[in-house]
């Protein structure tokens, strides 16, 4: 398909991009698109220094790769590098929506989804300001390279993000609730769980209280727990902040204890979702990865320059937000293995404490920070009112070692809107999930 | 029926920095094309990628108007103007060569420090024609250096940032790009100190504390009374020494175009949203503020395909001092490094985990701070704490304001 050279490696990742955005504000129709973009991604490796162009013209895509072959030095010896002679020359055509592809639904159709829903949002004389957006997303991806690879797969999710302002007198809350999905089919007949999710809020509004900041025990629901799961640990798995790094190559040793023995962590891009990545950018074939087992550092995520130089191996991690950017090490679907409580159990074992049941966001470095939405106070172990928490913190090696139990159902989230950030890519899809996970001791204010 | 057309082009290098060695050249060059038509306060909007074909565009936007979206919309009139800034900060060919260069020196000056990140040089051009007879044209150009640093011996992902877009680039700004780096880096490796808890003045971007109350400036949640601020247009919310405004001024703002994505140009390319504590304006575009009976903000943004809305492409506080020193003499204060996220309830209260912070004096850092939480009600951090906002940052190449208010430090 492309005329690659001998002496430098070279390769090439081509998007299709279709999506929909239909959104209405106040009960007006305030978008209603479809977007086809194709953009593709050369890179060219000489063994010292990458070189890198991106094209919306796709005809242009081998004048790109001759003028990026022309920069680069000649290196007969370029299949030897400990990097290009890690990448997988994987041949396949996987594609896992064609029978369901949201190309083929009309976009009238997914206009009149999202008017069902509507009238959800006006359904109480508290909520003001409706917003309603349906989002998808159907991409085909081609990659080829200077070794052989040459992979065609694709990728879709869809979804609806439903807001609105809540407020009596002096109090509000900006209300909000999402349902992602990989099939449209799934999307229809959620009315009940959406007006449950806004009826929630409602009550958080009228009954929250405020809290006096200081360490409480706290639960996190699965969608906090994936957060935490992602935020706390995830982004420390991932090898590239480890180049050129002894200490921490020293330090971060395989088989470390670092967290309480019932935690397990999990990175994995083959299950259906928005962290769906059959074949990473580097046409690295998806994997199941244990980044922490029973507590004990277990892997991490790579790159192929990640990989070579941890002389670990390919994990399929290495992505791109599009095709304007390179691949560096990110996150697939992450996520906490279950444990043994039940749910009641788990909570049993608070006397005082938070309930953190959905998030407004979440960040991480050495510390993490999750801002939850709706929260509650646990007393002896039962949910009683709801509490105005702004953020719960810790430090991430502390935290991880004061989990103290875990319920014994997995719930995985899928998403439409946001992503994961990282140096200048974001919005990266990405899932998470996990079990409720009970903490002995946060920092919420 | 009224139409308005837009091109936007940009051509970016981005070379990558790793363990003070440059590993990558990245080449991005993307032409984004729109055409939006107006007709029975509709709109019809189309967007190529590349080289438009006007011709096909204006009919695929004409078809979208069927789809019968409310745009009431008045387009500027016979407005002409163009602002070119044209020189690249750093030569093309220089590029490469410059960037080996800092990364060096920075490496030296900070033995300590694994020394990642990038430099990047864009410039970006762009045009907006109206069948009203007005025709508008910028370009600017940019160069931003980031470091993204680590201690050699943490376990941290990353320890510190480091960013600055310049407006000139030579000896002189290189070199005070690696005494702040050295600053950081010496700093960062002193004794540490903890201060008691308490209120001080605190140090920080000024989007760390506004961007906590942007969506409440803007037009659907001010009017659904989901704002902080619903109702108070007119009235004094904040420090009466406290203007900010959305900046689109090529002096402050290299970044964007001196008009908004509806073709309006606000006065000193500034659209004010507070003045002297005052609510000057609620955020809009031409169909919210036709919608809400609001003065039109001048603040709209889209994307190249689609319907505008709102877009902050970055904030101007007037400044009340030339620099820390000044504003706070030998007083302490906390300058923050690095925020771990942080939120604020519907009732105003910010909680900031603090990541990276350090003591500021006679504005210089003196030492680094041991962690802590910073809190705060916004309506008193921007109000009676609000101390002022300094022209300067502590950093000597970081040419960009800084906001200091009055915060509770919580240490833990």
């Amino acid at each position: 398909m492309f005329t690659f050279k001998q002496d430098a490696y070279a390769d090439v990742r081509i998007e299709d991009r279709f999506s929909t955005n239909v959104t209405f504000m106040n009960g007006m129709l305030k978008e209603i698109k479809e977007s086809k973009e194709k953009r593709a991604f050369i890179r060219v490796f000489d063994g010292k220094m990458w070189y890198y162009a991106s094209t919306t013209d796709i005809g242009d895509i081998q004048n790109k790769l001759d003028g990026l072959y022309a920069q680069a030095k000649s290196n007969p010896k370029i299949l030897r590098n400990r990097t290009v002679s890690r990448y997988q020359v994987n041949v396949e055509e996987k594609m896992a929506f064609s029978d369901t592809s949201v190309r083929n639904i009309p976009i009238s159709e997914k206009k009149a989804l999202l008017e069902k829903y509507l009238p959800i949002l006006s359904s109480s004389p508290l909520m003001a300001m409706p917003q309603a957006i349906y989002l998808d997303r159907n991409s085909v991806f081609e990659f080829y390279s200077s070794k052989g690879a040459s992979i065609k797969y694709d990728y879709q999710t869809c979804g609806i993000v439903l807001a609105c302002t809540l407020a009596e007198g002096e109090k509000f809350f900006q209300a909000h609730h999402q349902i992602g999905h990989t099939r449209f089919s799934a999307l229809k007949g959620k009315g009940k769980e959406i007006k449950a999710a806004f009826d929630e809020q409602i009550e958080c509004m009228k009954n929250e209280v405020a809290i006096t900041p200081g360490e409480y025990p706290v639960i996190l629901s699965p969608e906090a727990a994936g957060i935490f799961a992602h935020e706390s640990f995830g982004h420390k798995s991932e090898a590239d902040f480890m180049l050129a790094d002894e200490g921490i190559r020293r330090e971060w040793q395989i088989g470390k204890t670092v967290a309480s023995p019932l935690l397990s962590i999990v990175d994995c891009g083959k299950s259906l979702g928005s962290g769906y990545v059959p074949y990473d950018d580097e046409g690295t074939k998806a994997r199941k990865n244990y980044l922490i087992k029973n507590g004990v550092l277990a892997g991490r995520l790579h790159s192929g320059a990640t990989s070579a130089y941890l002389k670990e191996k390919m994990t399929g991690n290495a992505r791109a937000v599009n095709c304007t950017f390179e691949p560096i090490v990110r996150m697939t679907n992450t996520y906490i293995e279950k444990g043994e409580y039940t749910k009641e159990e788990l909570f049993a074992g608070v006397k005082f404490g938070y309930y953190i049941k959905s998030v407004k966001h979440g960040s991480g470095m050495s510390k993490f920070t999750i801002a939850p939405n709706v929260a509650y106070e646990i007393v002896d172990g039962k949910i009683t009112r709801p509490v105005k928490i702004s953020v719960i913190t810790g430090d991430v090696f502390t935290t991880l070692g004061l989990i103290d139990g875990l319920s014994d159902k997995v719930e995985f989230m899928s998403f439409v809107s946001g992503g994961c950030g990282k140096n200048e890519q974001y919005p990266l899809p990405v899932g998470f999930g996990g079990p409720h996970v009970r903490i002995s001791k946060m920092f919420a204010q | 029926m009224q139409k308005e057309y837009l091109v936007n082009v940009s051509n970016e290098i981005t070379l990558n920095v790793t363990d003070g060695k440059v590993d990558s050249y990245r080449v991005k060059d993307e032409t984004q094309s729109t055409v939006r038509v107006y007709d029975n306060d509709k709109i019809g909007v189309a967007g190529a990628l590349g080289d438009a074909d006007w011709t096909a565009l204006e009919k695929q936007a004409k078809e979208k108007l069927n789809d019968g979206i409310p745009y009431p919309c008045k387009l500027n009139k016979g407005v002409k103007k163009s602002v070119i800034r044209d020189k690249a900060v750093v030569a093309e060919q220089d590029l490469i060569r410059t960037t080996k260069r800092l990364a060096k020196k920075v490496a030296n000056a900070c033995p300590r420090f694994l020394i990642n990140g990038k430099t990047q040089a864009i410039r970006r051009k762009g045009s907006y024609k109206n069948s009203q007879d007005t025709d508008l044209a910028y370009e600017n150009n940019s160069f931003t250096v980031f470091f993204q640093v680590k201690d050699k011996d943490s376990s941290n992902i990353a320890d510190a940032y480091y960013q600055t877009n310049v407006s000139t680039y030579g000896k002189i700004t290189e070199n005070k790009i690696v005494n702040d780096m050295k600053t950081l880096h010496d700093a960062f490796f002193g004794e540490k100190v903890t201060l008691p808890d308490g209120k001080y003045p605190v140090i920080v971007a000024p989007y760390d504390v506004l961007g906590n109350v942007v969506k409440d400036f803007i037009a659907e949640y001010y009017i659904s009374g989901g704002s902080l601020f619903s109702g108070k247009l007119g009235e004094k919310i904040f420090n009466e020494n406290l203007s900010v405004c959305i900046d689109r001024n090529p002096k402050t703002n290299r970044a964007a175009a001196f008009y908004d994505s509806e073709g309006e140009i606000a006065k000193d390319y500034r659209a004010p949203i507070i003045e002297n504590g005052t609510f000057k304006n609620v955020l809009n575009n031409k169909n919210t503020s036709t919608m809400f009976n609001l003065p039109l903000s001048k603040t709209s943004a889209a994307p190249y395909d689609g319907v505008p809305s709102i877009g902050v492409p970055g904030l101007y506080l007037k400044r009340t001092a030339p620099d820390l020193k000044t504003m706070l003499g030998a007083e302490k204060a906390v300058y923050i490094a690095i925020t771990s996220g942080g939120d604020m309830t519907t009732e105003g209260v910010v909680g900031m985990p603090v990541q990276l912070a350090f003591l500021v004096e006679n504005g210089k850092i003196t030492a680094r701070l041991t962690d802590f939480s910073a809190s705060g009600n916004i309506k008193e951090m921007l109000g009676e704490d609000f101390v002022g906002v300094s022209a300067k940052d502590v950093f000597d190449a970081v040419d960009s304001e800084v906001l200091v208010t009055k915060m509770n430090v919580i240490n833990g």
